[in-house]
């Protein structure tokens, strides 16, 4: 269907500056020629490896990446983390043709805010950059439903008052953090505080909100709107 | 998550990447033709035949190796017998 948005293309300073990863290169050109018909987005950089991604999205000043999973030298998860790193503010979506719930918690724990099927219409693709650039997340209907399923097991073990109203201020904090993708090392760099003691902290808060591991506590995190994704938003 | 079969992993990386081609080299025909850029839909179609043509490859060499895997190991059970 010919999305009402689509028009000839042409850009302007206020367009949504977007990054194409992918290490298919046909299957890169075929998207880059579809998003440039539509209004307000332009391709201003292409990588065909995680590692070119990083350095072109940061010198190209992009607002929103679609990233690819299986990518050479390093893969797109990893690829995601190292750049929110460098860059918070940019929005990555995962396009892949991934559908399993691991890779999507992993990219959302990797600090993803859209997870998209490669199987999408472009105008679906087009419409979660936009989404994702003003400040929203947004996953594949099809991948959803697994994520609502996680969420669904989480509250049936602890309603959400229970574990989030017991949590302490930096308690939280490790927890934002944790859904950033940072490992106990870095967060104990970053709240100035010893690295046991922030395992520690983690066993005791993963205790209080019900969850078994970093990954279901990332989940917990942005279901319940405290990632800093979430915090962040524009 | 436990690590895939190697055959997973290249028909995720391999044909998988490929069809995921040829649906976008599909819709780019469709909106060329939305467009009236008809000239440019025959040169998509040939690019969508030539991610076709890859992908038959890939998957016959698959079934190839899918097909050798079970004699092999008939040969080691005879062999260790």
């Amino acid at each position: 269907m010919f999305s009402h948005e689509r028009e000839t293309p042409r850009s302007s300073a206020n367009d949504i500056r977007v990054v194409l990863a992918d290490d298919h290169q046909l299957f890169r050109q075929g998207l880059k020629a579809l998003l440039e018909l539509e209004r307000g987005i332009t391709i201003v950089g292409e990588a065909s490896d995680g590692l070119e991604v990083q350095r072109v999205s940061l010198e190209q000043n992009a607002n929103v990446v679609l990233m690819d999973i299986n990518m050479p030298i390093v893969d797109g998860l990893s690829a995601t983390r190292e750049l929110l790193r460098a860059n918070p503010e940019i929005g990555v979506i995962v396009l892949s043709m991934h559908h399993e719930e691991g890779h999507v918690f992993q990219a959302l724990r990797a600090g993803a805010r859209g997870y998209l099927l490669k199987t999408s219409r472009v105008s679906e693709v087009a419409g979660a950059v936009r989404a994702v650039a003003s400040g929203l997340s947004l996953l594949d209907p099809t991948v959803t439903n697994s994520v609502v399923s996680e969420f669904k097991r989480m509250s049936n073990k602890q309603t959400p008052e229970d574990g989030l109203g017991q949590l302490t201020e930096t308690e939280i904090k490790i927890l934002q953090h944790v859904s950033a993708g940072m490992s106990n090392k870095e967060i104990a760099n970053k709240l100035s505080l010893a690295e046991s003691t922030v395992k520690n902290r983690l066993s005791v808060l993963f205790e209080k909100i019900g969850v078994l591991d970093r990954t279901q506590a990332a989940i917990y995190a942005i279901t319940h709107g405290i990632a800093p994704t979430a915090v962040q938003s524009r | 998550m436990n690590a895939p079969h190697p055959l997973a992993r290249r028909i995720h990386d391999r044909v998988l990447g490929l069809l995921g081609t040829a649906l976008v080299k599909t819709e780019m025909c469709e909106t060329l033709g939305q467009l009236g850029r008809e000239k440019e839909i025959l040169p998509t179609l040939l690019e969508l035949r030539l991610v076709l043509e890859d992908t038959v490859v890939e998957l016959r060499a698959i079934m190839a190796e899918l097909r050798t895997e079970p004699a092999d190991e008939a040969k080691l059970k005879n062999h260790a017998a």
